[in-house]
């Protein structure tokens, strides 16, 4: 047997385990196998194959480490590990061909002879010798062993070797990582002795496998279902829903948009649809008679907002147009700075994930300036920042809203502009992005978080336009009749704040015209405490807000009057559900609750609310709080949209090397010039 | 009470029991070590917690550490300088260039009031090795906030972001020559 045979030996009896590769060409010959996320590439640090595999194993995991013998020889205290880590269900595969391979072929040293007997006395289970694959196979294959085990595989010496890893080192980290986490169902176990592996009965029958998120491990709940990769996972539903949309609606005359659907799932997309993961979880059973949970929808740590889900859609789109035309694409989005996070974070991952160069795809943001301090760095395109690729534009001196409309204005003169050199320009609000997004919420809800057919759940979302509840019952729609059957009727509930409520009004003030209005927004009188006015009229407004900031939670909200309104009026006339509005001071006087709720669904609140970012989650929660608490609902199954948290510690601010001042169209059109400009 | 082989302590320092508690409400875990006099109290304390295991040498402790951060667990490694210098092939192409989050607790012996001429080679290159690596460092002074200090630090960690180090100078807890 030869060392290529034995790697794809051992790559094709443990896809479902993680497997650390040593340096040199053992790394290499499973490289050009066909590279895989539960590979961990250690190019490096020879000698550490087999410490992180028992680190790996010590959390909970089988691991299986593929090493040489000059490695296992340059760090033979590496084997002590076996006696300092007891337990660890690690194989540690030592492929013997008495060489350095990769670095001319010379002979280890004389010590290679002792390599099992080394192994014994450093406290292995057990200890094999194997001279052919199918031992291999029989001695790993049943997955029966309990603790350290080495098999000392004998193989010949010289072999092909395949062309160096050239996947950005990070990249290789994240991707195992994900993929170690996308196989533990988050069956909760309790944080045992650090170090410590887990005893050998909770190793057996895992497909579950222990949550490793420590945070998580205090007070979570059983039921939590984390669905990984859910654009990927429902890839076949979104692309239905994406052509029956496209044959619907229109593209605006004049105005590019790409005409293609989404590109065909391939591993390079699966690996850039990475950052689409979800979760559910039940915060409490009973608050004031009702059952509230948690849908995640921030778990990507590059944005920490559902922007996300729309933001990796419309980049794929742009990916099949180019890849199918050869054109090169700029996205110009106006944003209040999450969606301008998000889509920066899928133009960075697509690169990462080779599906486009970055010479063919790049973003270019508008937002207002007051969303500086949310506005991150984006580490995927740090190594682009000197090309200027990829700016955000800060427009200053004028209204936030405005964002929108010069953004359109340069986008409409620009795709003609002979000096963006051919790009095409995709201005990307159409809607059709956000409705098959966010109907992964519907979808995977139905597969995993059903409810009871027979109990409609109420579901709460912080909302601007209500695009990711239009979402969710677009995903309704997907469903086939059966599953829509047996998954709990949907009701919505809109949560506003007082800068943009017109939603909450337009559902209560209709037919009113202006004085309906007037009669919805109640009147606000002092109160004893200077800075705090008070209302008793209607208990769908704030009860209490700041004098000092007019009870708005978030000043870089700009949309109002959004044209969704009537369809989502539609919607809870028809199935129920409302509207609340809550301001800033209640989301603080609440902000300990919340927190605490939050912490049974593994999200753990910044301990000063000062430094939250990211309002949107408290909003959804205060709002649900404040209903149930007013009596406002007699829903029994809540289910919070939990569509964006953030605080200062949770990310890195933007870099001024990205920043660009903007005053109007013409200094906005200039900065999209100067970025496409190579 | 004393351990009869511990270093006498005086003077103004970290207190090891508050960081020790401060390591476990941030989630810093799994932690691997391999003492130090500087570090004593503070190794004994992450002890008492149970939240320490002994590893005998320090690169192997730092691959641990990588293979807890594949598991999503935010881990750290306790180590003298001079077994950092151990260390630096494991930093550099595995820890820095993966950008794995692992938190490392480091002493600066051979620094200060640190003369022994077996340190103060280490003593002049730890902070100039993370630097050249580009892994965030803070040296924890007594005089300065270092609880502040400290949550930055392990923030890097935690969330995710980087690699980080904590460096503690032969006074931070006590330790007299």
């Amino acid at each position: 047997m030869n060392k290529s045979e034995a790697i794809a030996t051992i790559v094709s009896t443990f896809p479902d385990l993680p497997l650390i590769l040593t340096t040199g060409y053992i790394s290499r010959i499973a490289f050009a196998l066909g590279q895989r996320p539960n590979h961990f590439y250690m190019v490096g640090s020879m000698g550490l194959a087999s410490s992180i595999g028992f680190g790996l194993a010590a959390s909970g995991d089988r691991v299986v480490v593929v090493d040489g013998d000059g490695s296992v020889l340059m760090s033979p205290s590496g084997l002590l590990l076996a006696t300092e880590l007891p337990g660890c269900a690690l194989l540690h595969v030592v492929l013997n061909d008495g060489s350095y391979a990769s670095t001319g072929g010379q002979p280890t040293s004389l010590a290679n002879s002792r390599i099992s007997e080394l192994a014994r006395a450093c406290g292995y289970e057990s200890v094999h010798d194997a001279t052919e694959g199918h031992q291999l196979a029989s001695w790993g294959g049943d997955r029966r062993w309990t603790g350290p085990t080495l098999v000392n595989c004998h193989v010949d010496p010289g072999t092909e070797v395949g062309p160096r890893i050239d996947l950005p080192l990070r990249q290789v980290f994240r991707r195992t990582r994900e993929w170690c986490a996308s196989r533990q169902v988050p069956v909760v176990v309790g944080a045992g002795r650090a170090g410590s592996c887990q005893p050998q009965s909770s190793l057996e029958g895992r497909e579950l496998n222990m949550i490793s998120d420590v945070a998580r491990q205090d007070g979570a709940r059983s039921d939590e279902v984390v669905v990984k990769n859910a654009l990927a996972s429902y890839y076949e539903q979104i692309q239905q829903g994406m052509d029956s949309l496209l044959g619907r609606t229109k593209a605006v005359a004049g105005t590019f948009r790409p005409s293609c659907g989404l590109p065909e799932l391939s591993d390079r997309l699966i690996d850039y649809f990475g950052a689409s993961d979800l979760s559910f979880a039940t915060m409490t059973a009973d608050y004031a008679g009702a059952r509230v949970s948690l849908l995640d929808l921030r778990r990507n740590p590059g944005t920490n907002t559902t922007k996300t889900f729309a933001s990796l859609i419309i980049v794929a789109r742009a990916v099949a147009h180019i890849q199918l035309t050869g054109e090169d694409i700029t996205i110009i989005s106006p944003s209040s700075a999450n969606k301008g996070t998000a889509l920066r974070d899928a133009v960075a991952r697509a690169w990462a994930a080779g599906l486009v160069a970055p010479e063919q795809l790049n973003v270019v943001v508008l937002c207002p300036e007051t969303s500086r301090s949310k506005l991150r760095h984006t580490e995927g395109l740090a190594g682009d920042e000197q090309s200027g690729r990829n700016p955000v534009g800060l427009l200053r001196g004028q209204p936030a809203a405005n964002v929108k409309s010069i953004a359109q204005r340069a986008v409409d003169r620009l795709d003609e502009d002979p000096r963006t050199g051919g790009r095409r320009i995709w201005y990307t609000l159409e809607i059709e992005n956000y409705l098959v997004a966010d109907a992964v919420r519907a979808l995977a809800e139905a597969d995993h978080f059903a409810g009871r057919s027979t109990t409609p759940r109420l579901h709460a979302h912080a909302v601007s336009s209500a695009y990711g509840l239009l979402g969710h019952d677009f995903g309704r729609k997907l469903l086939g009749d059966a599953a829509r059957a047996r998954t709990a009727p949907s009701q919505y509930l809109l949560v506003q704040h007082p800068a943009t409520d017109d939603m909450v009004v337009s559902l209560y003030a209709r037919g009113g015209g202006v004085a309906g209005e007037r009669s919805v927004r109640p009147s606000y009188v002092g109160s004893d405490d200077r800075d705090v006015e008070v209302q008793q009229m209607n208990p769908r407004f704030p009860l209490v807000r700041d004098v000092r900031d007019g009870g708005i939670v978030d000043p870089t909200f700009y949309t109002r009057s959004p044209p969704t309104a009537a369809a989502m009026n539609a919607l809870i006339d028809g199935q129920g559900g409302g509207g609340i509005v809550v301001s800033k001071l209640e989301c603080r006087r609440r902000y300990e609750d919340v927190g605490a709720l939050l912490a049974m669904a593994g999200i753990s609140l910044a301990a000063d609310p000062n430094h939250v970012r990211e309002w949107s989650l408290n909003m959804a929660m205060t709002g649900v709080l404040n209903s149930l608490d007013r009596g406002l609902t007699d829903a029994a199954d809540i289910l919070v949209h939990g569509s964006g948290y953030y605080a200062i510690e949770d990310f890195e601010s933007i870099r001024s090397i990205d920043i660009r001042m903007v005053d109007d169209v013409e200094s906005f059109e200039q900065v999209v010039r100067d970025a496409v400009r190579r | 009470m004393t351990a009869l082989n511990e270093t006498p302590r005086s003077g103004r320092h970290i207190d090891a029991d508050a960081l020790a508690g401060q390591l476990a409400a941030a989630g810093v875990g799994p932690l691997f070590g391999t003492p130090c006099g500087v570090l004593a109290p503070l190794y004994a304390a992450l002890s008492r917690r149970g939240s320490l295991q002994t590893i005998s040498r320090e690169d192997v402790a730092l691959g641990l550490a990588v293979g807890a951060a594949l598991a999503s667990r935010p881990a750290g490694v306790v180590m003298q300088n001079s077994g950092l210098g151990q260390c630096v092939n494991a930093l550099a192409s595995l820890v820095a260039p993966y950008r794995v989050p692992i938190l490392l607790i480091v002493s600066l012996r051979g620094t200060g009031q640190d003369h022994t001429e077996e340190n103060v080679g280490m003593g002049g290159l730890t902070a100039d090795i993370l630097t050249s690596l580009r892994i965030p460092w803070t040296s924890l002074d007594v005089d300065s906030d270092w609880t502040f200090a400290t949550s930055e630090t392990i923030n890097l960690v935690t969330s995710g972001r980087s690699p980080a180090a904590l460096l503690f100078p032969p006074e931070a807890f006590g330790w007299k020559p």
